[in-house]
């Protein structure tokens, strides 16, 4: 047997590839990160950007820098933070639920932040010392609650892929009629703020926002990383995985979690975003292949690339207002998801 | 030695393995064979760790605990397709699942690939391995499980669907194994005639039950095919001088269900 030692990395023949589209994905995110600063109503020139960006104490123009950090820089940070979010808890999801079609919102979580969102803002409720917490901490607590009733549902009958879709269906219709009828029941005025919530919007990001959610999202990766390959295997199916050594329930409730606290992270500050969380795991997937240990920074790239351009095109669409970035997120992604089934050879699912 | 005491499995309450004993010897391959659901499957996942059961399972006199014993214990599942794109060669790699880090050593890519060599796979490492045929595919996951350098393998039905070639491949390479690294093997079969020619010994299920344990020549008799199977059939020496069996005609006394 020839035993190869003159490399320490022995990156696998395909690996390779896989991470020059990893770095490509990269480089493109960090350019639309730039540009998602630089479009807005006021015009900023891109050194001063840069500048602003680099060097606050030092830059020229004392404008650019006010604009740059207090308004553009985190509404940018967390469509980074909240796509990349919704890529890794969408192929997390895809993962333990074995279906191409499952997405952060498969289980109800994001229409449980909804209806949360929505009752708070219908009967004008604060909370006593930090009342611009109030939507946020109402959206995360509705959706920690449906997260408890699919698992509760789930531990009883069996921590299943089938238990868990049906569990998250159910939730999801539930969630979905009661937002509906705290819309029904709304004032106009109410209504509208409501519906724009529910729309998604990075208008509604803070500096507060971007630690909390960038916060959340560290923690899950940090658990996530240990359970890499047993998520590789889980793509074999339950008994193939066990017959590994996988403990396949165990691994699926603690995804289940993770997914749970991503998706509740993700749009408990901006409102629910669809299509980012379904699309840039499949993306990835395509470019990258199903090892998990370049899927998941694959997917939360992509994820954050998906929400950064759709950010752009919302601000490009309505030059002087801003559409809600929940609106465009299909927009943008769906070229890209025709462009690679078109022209992919590999069988995914 | 892999030792088996009062190995007992139930389903909703409805026993399917009573009290099963059974010893292992290093280096051979043992074939379990009994009719449709009378129990050997239920057998090798209680033996792996996989399902709930009583009993106590030993290797080299130390008593595995349930669950622990999937750590020991290598177990290849029956093959039931795969849709996913993970390679071939990221297949194999899996069967070391427990010591994987996030960088892969050149040296156990190496080892991966000559458990590949070992079937002529080498040449589908990028493939996908849901892009295979049956028997490519079950010959990946036999190198999966060979990757692995179990102790002990047990597989479930290993041959079922594949075709002539393939059978021959797969029951050939787990032999070798057997011999080579005193691997203990138990198979999980329907086909006697490939049991016969290829197993050290038989165990015979019925009903949850070991009903004849032996040596091929000893225990591949119309009697226990009678009574096990409720066929009438004929065990002759074939031309490589294993035991052929032919199924003539089923009995009427077959048992309900």
């Amino acid at each position: 047997m020839t035993i190869t030692t003159n490399s320490a990395v022995a990156l696998l023949p395909n690996v390779s590839r896989r991470m020059m589209w990893l770095g490509a994905s990269v480089l493109l995110l960090s350019f639309a990160i730039l540009a998602d600063i630089l479009i807005g109503p006021a015009f900023l020139n891109v050194f001063d950007v840069l500048g602003a960006l680099v060097n606050p104490s030092g830059a020229s123009d004392p404008m650019t820098v006010t604009i740059v950090h207090a308004i553009r820089l985190p509404m940018t940070l967390m469509a980074l933070i909240v796509g990349a979010s919704l890529g890794i808890a969408g192929v997390q999801m895809q993962t333990i639920l074995g279906n191409p079609l499952a997405s952060p919102y498969t289980l109800g979580f994001s229409a449980a932040a909804g209806f949360g969102a929505a009752i708070t803002i219908l009967f004008g409720l604060q909370l006593p010392l930090i009342p611009q917490m109030t939507v946020p901490v109402a959206a995360f607590a509705a959706a920690s609650v449906a997260c408890l009733m699919v698992y509760g549902l789930a531990h009883i009958r069996g921590v299943t892929a089938e238990v868990m879709v049906l569990a998250g269906i159910a939730t999801l219709f539930m969630f979905q009629s009661l937002q509906s009828l705290v819309q029904y029941l709304a004032a106009p005025e109410v209504l509208q703020e409501i519906v724009f919530w529910l729309f998604g919007s990075m208008l509604k990001a803070s500096w507060f926002s971007v630690w909390v959610s960038g916060s959340v999202l560290l923690f899950c990766l940090a658990l996530l990383v240990p359970d890499m390959w047993k998520l590789t295997a889980l793509r074999l199916g339950d008994e193939r995985a066990a017959s590994l050594g996988v403990h396949v329930p165990r691994l699926r409730r603690r995804v289940f979690f993770i997914v749970s606290l991503l998706t509740a992270g993700a749009v408990a500050f901006v409102g629910t975003i669809g299509f980012v969380g379904l699309v840039a795991p499949h993306i990835a997937r395509m470019l990258v292949g199903e090892d998990q240990r370049i899927l998941i920074p694959a997917s939360a790239v992509l994820g954050a690339l998906l929400m950064v351009g759709a950010s752009i095109a919302s601000k490009l669409l309505s030059p002087g207002a801003v559409v809600p970035v929940g609106i465009v997120t299909a927009l943008v992604g769906v070229p890209f998801l025709f462009a690679l089934i078109l022209t992919g050879k590999r069988r995914h699912w | 030695m892999l030792t088996i005491k009062d190995i007992n499995v139930g389903y909703d309450g409805t026993a399917v393995l009573h009290a099963i004993n059974a010893q292992f010897e290093p280096g051979t391959l043992t074939a379990l064979v009994g009719p449709n659901g009378t129990g050997k499957s239920s057998l090798l996942k209680a033996m792996a760790g996989l399902i709930s059961s009583k009993g106590t399972v030993q290797l080299a006199n130390t008593t595995i605990p349930n669950s622990k014993r999937i750590e020991a214990i290598a177990y290849m599942p029956q093959d039931t397709g795969a849709q996913s794109s993970l390679t071939v060669l990221e297949v194999v790699l899996l069967g070391r699942l427990r010591s994987l880090g996030l960088r892969i050593g050149g040296d156990i890519r190496e080892q991966a690939l000559a458990a590949l060599r070992k079937f002529r796979l080498e040449q589908f490492q990028e493939r996908a391995i849901g892009a295979l045929s049956g028997g490519q595919r079950q010959l990946v996951f036999l190198a999966q499980s060979l990757f692995r350098g179990p102790e002990v393998l047990l597989l479930d039905e290993p041959t079922a669907a594949l075709d002539l070639r393939h059978q021959l491949i797969v029951l050939e390479r787990i032999v070798e194994t057997c011999q080579t690294s005193g691997m203990i093997a138990v198979a999980a079969m329907h086909d006697l005639t490939l049991a016969a020619r290829f197993a050290d010994r038989i165990v015979f299920l019925d009903d949850g039950q070991v009903v004849a344990d032996g040596a091929p020549g000893k225990v591949l008799t119309q009697q226990i095919l009678e009574q096990v199977y409720h066929v009438a059939a004929e065990v002759q020496p074939g031309p490589s001088g294993a035991l052929h069996i032919s199924p003539v005609r089923a009995l009427d006394d077959m048992k309900a269900g």
